[in-house]
């Protein structure tokens, strides 16, 4: 099985801005469960090989060394300036063209999300741009034979066991596996591998449809966590002694349904 | 990209250049082949006629077939389901803004009854196919059929919930009319400043917030959160139609072969009911501290709720969790503990009508989404909450004796 999955870099501490540069990276936690799965599928099918593809700033390279140590055998990088600021549809045509590059490929594995954008588009996305086949929700690829693949996913009211036909794109659920830690041997081994870096002029992309300029969903505005909803005005703060006024105030807002009073 | 065929003078430039063989001179005008083209440009820029153009940037935004918002519903047991009903209220109030055709989509085994239900709620037309095909796992038959439909109406605005189904539908949908999707948005309206759908949702865990529009690609698509928005109001019938489409799959085969198929425990935690909810945050220390919680949550006939940090802490699982990342809720009480009150868990819960919060932090955020505030230690007010219950029960059925 020739296996892509796609691993993406995000602020490893939430809230502190979406200027990446000025966060520490990390390699999106549910994409390991990806890279998880596709290493399980190595181990069991003979001559296999993983390839990593991320994009990213350049400074990426040491996390994509992770993924190496973690028994990747190639990792791809996708750095470019025109790449920046790509939206789901162009991060999706920019991932396209380097699948096209490391064709051919039996599964592409990614996570339902990224902690930062979190909209779990691109691997639809991706899948549509590739005209193969995609399920969202995987928990394990069960069997896999040159033509097809058996897996379990599941969806918010069923559980289901579906043959499909490779090439095919999966999501990996979070709670699909718990993603190996680099052992010493596979960080020794990670030494010796190159992380292939890939700029917009070896994709062949003109720069039509990418970046943040092109990309048609565009931010209007972005409001920081001080911003709220809220309809109410700050608490009236209380003391414990006063927990009875609020029962009786809350208690006269509710209607128990089985007329037992709060 | 898209090739001018008035213009072309069959040169084939394009097919030498093209990268990815997705110019077919298969009949006399050259086309393109969507699924090959990568948009590169290589084509355009080798083109003598300038007869290859990036259709983004030719095609007028709004013309006049561009009109109307299309909703993809799905339904559960022949009804349709909370989040589309919910999808249905915001396309609704979308279309008193500038009065376009709202065109609702059925796919399904089973939706004949929730096309008429969609009607009675306000949509001017349902398009529906049924057909013991129309599996909610045929994702290829949904998505082909909607892209399709899509095409032929060339509507301004698509919406959808932000479920399984609908991720993959919209993901491929937006990608094979080449145009922006905006994911669990939290809130859509028409902006007369940019001309047309601004959505809001939230990003980096929630701690941003970001007003998005699609300004030159058409449709404009957005998943929708669930929870976030309100079912139609009252019924208001517009005498709309039902147009069986099913015809539309016949041919058609999914790829996907089921082979065993088992309902699941809800993966959502059955807030939608919920009139009283307990929920907590890290801020209530340890798992242990739970027995408390539940203690109360059991007094009140509560559901409990949880912050994103104590899912992920694993001292409860994800049906708990609510926010951004998890439920929206609308409870007539929320008794947040030891939460401190990020965006990403307010978000969830920002509408139940009356909130309650305990921390030790006087200046948690969370005091800012509450009606009052108790300032201490959860270890020690929970139990005397439950206490205080516990003795105003008593006291009031002593006085129902008398």
């Amino acid at each position: 099985m020739d296996i892509i999955v796609c691993v993406k870099q995000v602020p490893a501490r939430q809230g502190e801005g979406s200027g990446r540069e000025s966060v520490p990276l990390i390699n999106n936690p549910n994409d390991l469960n990806a890279l998880e799965e596709a290493l399980r599928i190595k181990e069991l099918a003979d001559g296999s090989r993983v390839t990593t593809l991320s994009m990213g700033p350049p400074g990426c390279e040491g996390l994509l060394r992770e993924l190496l140590a973690a028994g990747a055998d190639e990792a791809v990088l996708l750095s470019s300036p025109g790449f920046a600021g790509s939206d789901t549809y162009a991060t999706s045509k920019i991932l396209a063209a380097a699948v096209h590059k490391l064709l051919p490929f039996d599964l592409i594995l990614t996570g339902e999300r990224a902690i930062d954008g979190e909209t779990g588009q691109v691997g639809p996305g991706l899948a549509a741009i590739l005209e193969i086949p995609h399920q969202l929700g995987v928990e394990q690829v069960l069997t896999f034979d040159p033509h097809s693949v058996i897996i379990d996913k599941v969806n918010e009211t069923y559980a289901w066991r579906i043959r499909l036909p490779i090439p095919a794109l999966l999501t990996i659920r979070r709670s699909a596996n718990t993603p190996r830690i680099p052992s010493i041997r596979g960080r020794l081994a990670a030494s010796s591998k190159q992380v292939i870096v890939w700029d917009q002029h070896d994709l062949g992309l003109s720069g039509a449809g990418i970046g943040s300029r092109e990309s048609p969903t565009q931010v209007i505005r972005t409001v920081k966590s001080d911003y709220s909803y809220k309809s109410r005005g700050a608490a009236v703060f209380i003391g414990e002694h006063q927990l009875d006024e609020i029962l009786e105030t809350v208690s006269a807002a509710l209607d128990q349904p089985d007329g037992r009073p709060l | 990209m898209r090739i001018c065929t008035a213009r072309c003078s069959r040169c084939l430039n394009c097919v030498s250049q093209c990268f990815f063989n997705a110019i077919s001179t298969a009949s006399h005008d050259l086309v393109i082949d969507e699924a090959l083209c990568t948009d590169c440009g290589m084509c355009r820029d080798s083109c003598p006629m300038d007869a290859i153009s990036d259709e983004m940037h030719d095609d007028p935004v709004e013309t006049a077939e561009q009109r109307g918002i299309c909703l993809y519903l799905t339904a559960t047991a022949g009804r349709l389901s909370e989040g589309s009903l919910e999808v249905l209220g915001a396309g609704l109030r979308l279309k008193e803004h500038n009065r376009q055709r709202l065109t609702a989509f059925l796919l399904g085994e089973y939706v004949h009854e929730a096309a008429e239900e969609a009607i009675r709620c306000g949509a001017d037309e349902v398009w529906m196919a049924e057909h013991s095909r129309l599996t909610p796992y045929a994702v290829d038959l949904h998505a082909g059929l909607v892209t399709d439909w899509l095409k032929e109406l060339g509507p301004s605005i698509v919406l959808s919930g932000d479920r399984s189904l609908e991720r993959s539908v919209m993901g491929y949908a937006a990608v094979r009319l080449h145009t922006g999707l905006c994911a669990d948005c939290i809130q859509a309206a028409i902006d007369p400043q940019h001309e047309g759908l601004v959505v809001t949702r939230t990003a980096f865990g929630g701690q941003l917030m970001a007003d998005i529009h699609i300004p030159r690609h058409r449709p404009q698509m957005a998943t929708l959160k669930e929870g976030a928005f309100r079912p139609p109001p009252v019924y208001q019938p517009s005498g709309g139609l039902i147009v069986n489409r099913t015809d539309d799959i016949s041919g058609l085969n999914s790829v996907y072969e089921l082979l065993e198929s088992r309902k699941i425990e809800r993966l959502r935690n059955d807030f939608a009911n919920a009139q009283i909810i307990v929920a907590v945050g890290r801020g209530i220390g340890c798992a242990e501290q739970l027995d408390s919680v539940y203690e109360l949550a059991d007094l009140l006939d509560a559901r409990i709720g949880a912050t994103r940090a104590v899912v992920e802490s694993g001292w409860l699982d994800v049906t708990h969790q609510i926010g951004q990342s998890g439920t929206i809720v609308r409870p007539q009480l929320y008794i947040a503990c030891g939460i401190s009150g990020a965006l990403q868990h307010t978000i969830g819960m920002d509408q139940a009508d009356r909130v309650i919060a305990i921390n030790s932090d006087r200046d948690a955020p969370i005091f800012q989404y509450a009606d009052y505030g108790i300032v201490g230690d959860v270890r020690q007010v929970l139990p005397r909450l439950s206490e205080r219950i516990r003795e105003r029960r008593a006291a009031r059925s002593r006085n129902g004796m008398d």
